[in-house]
Order: structure tokens, then sequence, then C-alpha cells
């Protein structure tokens, strides 16, 4: 009901843009949000590492080394997550959101630093134990990434490859019973259980998000990371997209990380906010009593 | 104020002599392929002087013979049978192949660099030559011909197959990998599905490629039609020998017609209508 009264509401820091652009004092209106910022506090309530620590990540850092010299894209970041929590990591765009999600995964190597899955480090590992350890976390990509030339419900069954399932999983036809089922019911909560035998190059881009989700819950994970899951969702899905994840949180204990740069949706629905500028942690609260306007200072550029 | 004022005028240079070092590579090439004119053996009256036996042959290549037609239809499926044996072998070698030679599948860079290395070798070694080499260790007959075909195969499957799985969109490969999948089900859930229609493009070429091949294999010694054709054509029975490239035209034609028709049923939905 709050979040109803936010969304209908026009944002006074839309309308402080819109005088930015046309009037005189511009320069001095940002300079009031600039001001007005550090009396928030930034750091509070980060937890440390404990033993209910699901995900933590310690001076994380990613170079890329390019023709013309370095990119340095993460800069040490840390932050730890307890089981059960909802985290949203918001921030502007390059800002490295996708990197520190692919980095604690390792799907990119990071070139500094240690990360703590379940209490484990993940840095030492490779083959088998690596895969064991990926198992647990739910990735939702920006782009879905699903196999467009394949079927809706085979590419969910795909999620039980981190259950261990075999090659009967590769697709829907010859895939046993319960998994069709528990992949039908995974369709089901995404609200596209008609679709099952539809081609997933033949869906909107929302319908493909919700696929990408469908196939992650599959996975039976602990974690969820997810990289903007309602980016390309109509506003009456992606609500109930984020409102199935805290569902599934309150209910499984599931972890969520989740990248959105709709900041109702992070306050609304993440206990907790981690802010990054030009791949540094800029902040790291709780969401309780932000609004929207108190976090605008994260989306001005830096250099100006 | 007239439109031209507004305008920059670029215009494109006039044509301009060429520098030194190139009009000088220029005329280094003109004299290079006059010698290889003349290396050639090109030879305008011994063309005109052979045009009366041609006439000859090609009168009596009509009306094709029809004597030895059972033999013949025998030995123009066995090529066949080699070219489907020696494509199919080929192309499910190819596949393990193909994946140790994809940058990005490849287990190790040495894996991966040996086995391009490799594959370019088998490709750069003609049919012709392998056919040679397999006559002169396994003995005449299709056996040694389908051993050539299926070289062949590799060399160019090999090839094109580790292209299309390197070419496909990371992204579903990526989604798997980071929930744990194993290298097999990234490949067959992530990899093939988006490279299909390349894999199946270059396994219909090569089967057309093999057909082919498989009818000149014969002249070596290696089975198949080919080597009715030579014994016709040294026989001097220009009748026989039309009977078999009918035969051989129609096969190719065939063998065309069905690639054409599974590719339009494979490459379903990958492109765009234009
Ligand atoms: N392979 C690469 N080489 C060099 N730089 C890269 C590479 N990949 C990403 N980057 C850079 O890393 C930075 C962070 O990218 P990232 O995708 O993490 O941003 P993001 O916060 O997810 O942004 P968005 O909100 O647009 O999704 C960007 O500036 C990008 O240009
Ligand atoms: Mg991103």
């Amino acid at each position: 009901m709050l979040l109803r009264d936010i969304l209908n509401m026009p944002t006074s820091s839309a309308i402080d843009r819109i005088r930015v652009i046309d009037g005189p004092n511009a320069v001095d209106l940002e300079r009031e949000g600039a001001q007005s910022a550090p009396s928030l506090p930034r750091f509070t309530d980060a937890p440390g590492i404990n033993s209910k620590t699901a995900l933590a990540v310690k001076g994380l850092g990613k170079t890329y080394t390019t023709q013309n010299g370095t990119n340095t894209v993460l800069r040490d970041v840390s932050f730890a997550i307890n089981a059960g929590d909802s985290v949203a990591i918001v921030g502007a765009n390059g800002s490295g959101k996708s990197t520190s999600l692919r980095c604690a995964m390792r799907l990119i190597e990071p070139t500094t630093g240690e990360i703590f899955l379940e209490g484990r480090p993940l840095m030492g590992l490779s083959g088998l134990a690596l895969r064991k350890a990926r198992s647990k976390v739910g990735f939702v990509f920006q782009k879905h990434n699903l196999s467009t030339r394949l079927s809706v419900l085979s590419n969910v069954l795909h999620g039980g490859f981190a259950r261990g399932c075999g090659i009967r999983n590769w697709t829907h036809s010859i895939a046993p019973k319960e998994e069709r089922d528990r992949a039908l019911d995974c369709l089901d909560q995404v609200g596209l259980a008609d679709l099952a035998g539809r081609r997933a190059d033949q869906l909107s881009g929302g319908q493909s998000q919700r696929v990408a989700i469908a196939r992650a819950l599959m996975q039976g994970p602990s974690l969820i990371f997810a990289d903007e899951p309602a980016a390309s969702l109509d506003p009456k899905a992606g609500e109930d997209m984020m409102a199935l994840f805290s569902d599934l949180c309150r209910r499984t204990g599931l972890t969520l990380i989740v990248v959105s740069h709709n900041l109702e949706h992070a306050l609304a629905y993440a206990d907790r906010l981690i802010g990054l500028q030009a791949g540094s942690v800029v902040l790291d609260r709780k969401s309780t009593g932000l609004t929207r306007e108190d976090l605008a200072w994260l989306y001005e550029e830096t250099g100006a | 104020m007239s439109l031209n004022e507004t305008l920059t005028r670029a215009m494109p240079q006039r044509w301009q002599a060429p520098g030194l070092v190139p009009s000088l590579l220029f005329c280094v090439f003109i004299a290079f392929f006059a010698w290889s004119l003349s290396r050639a053996g090109i030879s305008i009256p011994d063309l005109i002087a052979g045009i009366p036996a041609m006439g000859t042959i090609a009168s009596e290549m009509v009306p094709p013979a029809t004597d030895r037609l059972l033999p013949m239809m025998n030995s123009v499926l066995t090529t066949f049978q080699m070219a489907l044996v020696g494509a199919g072998i080929g192309i499910v070698l190819s596949f393990p192949i193909a994946i140790l030679a994809t940058r990005t599948l490849s287990p190790h860079p040495i894996v991966y660099s040996a086995t391009r290395a490799f594959v370019s070798f088998v490709r750069t070694v003609p049919d012709l030559a392998w056919a040679l080499f397999f006559v002169a260790s396994v003995g005449l007959g299709p056996f040694a011909g389908t051993l050539a075909l299926i070289m062949d195969t590799i060399g160019f499957c090999g090839r094109f197959f580790a292209e299309s799985m390197e070419e496909v969109d990371p992204g579903p490969s990526e989604a798997l990998a980071a929930m744990g999948a194993k290298r097999a089900d990234i490949i067959a859930c992530a990899v093939v599905p988006a490279a299909t229609p390349g894999l199946t493009n270059a396994s219909l070429y090569s089967l057309e490629k093999a057909v082919r091949s498989s009818v000149v294999l014969g002249l070596v010694g290696a089975g198949g039609i080919g080597a009715e054709l030579a014994v016709s054509m040294e026989m001097f029975r220009y009748d026989q020998a039309a009977t078999i490239v009918l035969m051989i035209f129609v096969l190719v034609l065939g063998v065309e017609r069905f690639s054409a028709y599974a590719r339009s049923k494979f490459l379903d939905g990958a492109r765009p209508k234009l």
C-alpha cells in the first residue's frame, strides 16, 4: 500500500532535475543535494562475517587489461550477507553491480579478494568442488541467457543440473516425470505454465525473464542472485516477481541478492542496501527509513 | 543566399598516378603471370588440332551405352554408400575433435592448439593423397576410399564445427556454468542448440563434398564408380562413359536436393525473413 503511494507520487527529485536543467541556480540545487547526503549515515548495521553468513566477499577487486591500458572495475568490495536476508545492490550504470555478482561466483575471475559461500572459501576451488558450491546459487542474468532454440520447459529443466540431474534433463521429451512436474510447478510460480511447450525464441522479453527465474527456482537454491529481475517486466509483473521473491525468502529462508535500478522495489523489498559507485562500496545500511531522494546522490556523476 | 553557400564541398580525389613501388610490384606481377602462362602449356594449335577428336568423342557418347547398366548402377550405389558412411563416421568423429578445438570448450590451451594443428594438417592433405595412402596401406577397394573420405570430412567438419561452436552467444553457457552444470550438459544444452544451424550446414555440405570426391577416388582404385569410368575411357568406350557421367550427375543432383530440403527443415526460425 505504501509502495503504491510512492509509485503514484511525483517525486521531488524528478522535479529538482527539471529545475536543474532550465534554472540558472542549477548548481545550487545540486550542491544542496550533495550537502544533505552526508548527514545520512551510509554505513550502519552492516553485519560482519559470522556463523549466519550466507555470502561474504572481502577486498574483491577486478581490473581488466585492455589494449589502451587497464580498467579497474571493482575496488576493494567487501560485504557480508546473512542467510535469509534480502539485499539490494544499487548504483549507476557501469558502477560494477553485474561484475560484482559475476566475480562473487567466479564466473569472472576476480583480480584480488576472497569469497566465502556458506562459510566455505570459493577462491581455491575448481572442478567438482566449485560446481557443488555454485549449485546453491540461482543466478538470474540481466540478459536472461536462455537456450532460445529449446522449449521453455527444457530451459527450466536445465535448472535440475544443480541438483545433480543427469542427461534426461537435457530436453523435456525425455525428462523423468518428477522433474517435468517440478519444472511445470516452477513455471506456474512465475505464471507461465501455459507456455511450457513454446520455443524460447518466441517469448516476449518479460516472459523470457520469468523463464530464467523459473529455471533458478528449479535449482532449489539457497541463494538467488538476480540481476535486474524486474527490468523487462511490466509494473504489475515486476511487483509480483518481487513479492514472489520476498515470499520465498520468508517461507524457505532463501537469501536474495538483487540488483535493481528500481529504487521503489529496492526500498520496499530489501532489508538492506549496498550502493556501488565506480566500483567501490559507498553505501551499506538498512533500507528502513530511506526514501528515493536519499539515494539520488548515488547516481550523480562523481567526476563533475 | 543560395543553397550551396552553406555546404562544405568535399570532392573525392581524381585518379592519380601510382607511386614507384606499386608500379614496380604491378610489373613484377605481370611478368610472373606471363611466365606462368608459358609454363601452363597453353597452346592454341594443340587446342585446334584436338577439336576433331573432341567431336568424335562427343558423337560416340550418344546414345549412351546400356549394356553394363546393372553393374554400373551397383558401382554408383557403392560410391554413394562410401560417401554416406565416410561422411557419417567423419561427422561423428569430428564432433569430439571440434570440441577440443573450440577455444571456449577445450580443456586446455595446449589441447586446443594441438587439435587445431591436427585438423589443419588433415585438411591440407588432398583427398586423392589420402586415398593413395590408404590404398597402399589397406589395399584396393571401397575401404580405402571410405577411410579417405573420413579423413577429408574430419578436416572440413573439425574446423567448421569448432567455428560454429565458438561463435555462439556465451550467455546460455554462462547461465549453466553458474549453476554448476557439467561441461557435457553445457555443451548439449547451451552450445549445440545455438550452433545447430552451423553444424547442420557443415554436415550437409560435407556429405555433398564426400559424394563428389568418392566419384574421383575410384580412379586410384579406392572403390566405386570412378574405376568404371577410368576403364571405359581407357577402352575408348565413350558411350559407357556417358552413361556413367549421367548417373553421377543424377546422384550429385539428388544429394544436393536432399541437402536443400534438410537445411530448410533444420534452419527454421534461425534467420529473419527478408
Ligand atoms: N570485458 C571488459 N573489459 C573491460 N571493461 C569491462 C568489461 N566488462 C565490463 N567492463 C566495464 O566494467 C564496468 C562495470 O560493468 P557492469 O556490467 O558491472 O556494470 P553494472 O553496474 O551492472 O551496470 P548496468 O546498470 O548498466 O547493468 C563498466 O564500466 C564496463 O564498461
Ligand atoms: Mg548490469
